[in-house]
């Protein structure tokens, strides 16, 4: 199970009970790096369905599977996009 | 977890990520206008070379100008991979027309992401890009105007090196 929540102006990754704490610049990078990812690519033959990914400046790193990835670009998505009400405020 | 995103980024996610974008195809139009500066002065157009070295330079600088907002707003520029560019041309005014089309496919990008920022109510951004879409009709006009000049008198070979001259006056 893959969770984000909030902690003292922090992000807190849970990953399947690994637990990350990441800066605001530390999440920005993280979603790149996720969002780089081609998903598309896990689905050929060749392709191992494993991507590895740093993360806090080198000081983590996460072997993730493709169902992994998947939750990862969702939850990732969900943070970044604001709701309505936010927008011009 | 939405408001903390927003305390720590004045723009949208969204713009930043097409802002990155736009970073990597100003970096290529830099590199590009190299080339085609080494392409002139390997053919005598010294000229038409000092102004692609300039262009080179005003491209990088619109570049940077992007990667400072995006970083000085909260988010996160990246450094661009340059793809590789063409360093022949077929003649001087086959390399003016690549170059016109380049600018033209700036501007079309600039101003893609200018409307994104309207839709997505990023007011900050959209004043930002409005230099831009100011500075690319001059980019572009620089362009036309020597296609122009060397589509009208450019089939004399002697003719060729005059027209250099006057591309360098403006």
């Amino acid at each position: 199970m893959i969770t984000f929540t909030l902690s003292s102006n922090k992000y807190q990754l849970n990953f399947h009970g690994k637990e990350m704490l990441l800066s605001f610049c530390e999440l920005l990078a993280f979603r790149n790096t996720i969002n780089a990812i081609d998903i598309d690519s896990h689905f050929y033959n060749d392709h191992s369905g494993i991507e590895i990914v740093p993360l806090c400046n080198l000081k983590e790193i996460l072997i993730l599977e493709t169902t992994d990835v998947i939750e990862l670009k969702k939850i990732i998505h969900a943070i970044f996009t604001p709701k309505e009400v936010e927008v011009l405020n | 977890m939405e408001n903390l995103v927003r305390e720590n980024l004045s723009i949208n996610i969204k713009i930043i990520d097409l802002l990155n974008e736009q970073i990597k195809m100003e970096a290529k139009a830099s590199s590009m206008y190299l080339a085609m500066a080494s392409w002139c002065e390997q053919h005598g157009y010294d000229h038409s070379a000092k102004l692609f070295y300039d262009q080179s330079a005003e491209e990088r600088e619109h570049m940077l100008k992007i990667f400072k907002f995006i970083n000085d707003n909260g988010g996160m520029a990246y450094a661009p991979e340059v793809p590789k560019v063409s360093h022949e041309y077929e003649s001087i005014l086959d390399l003016y027309k690549t170059a016109l089309h380049e600018e033209i496919q700036v501007s079309k990008s600039i101003q893609s992401i200018f409307l994104t920022c309207r839709k997505e109510k990023d007011v900050a951004s959209e004043l930002f890009l409005q230099w831009f879409v100011n500075e690319q009709l001059e980019e572009e006009q620089k362009m036309r105007h020597a296609v122009k000049i060397y589509e009208l008198h450019g089939d004399d070979v002697e003719n060729l090196y005059a027209l250099d001259k006057r591309i360098s006056r403006g």
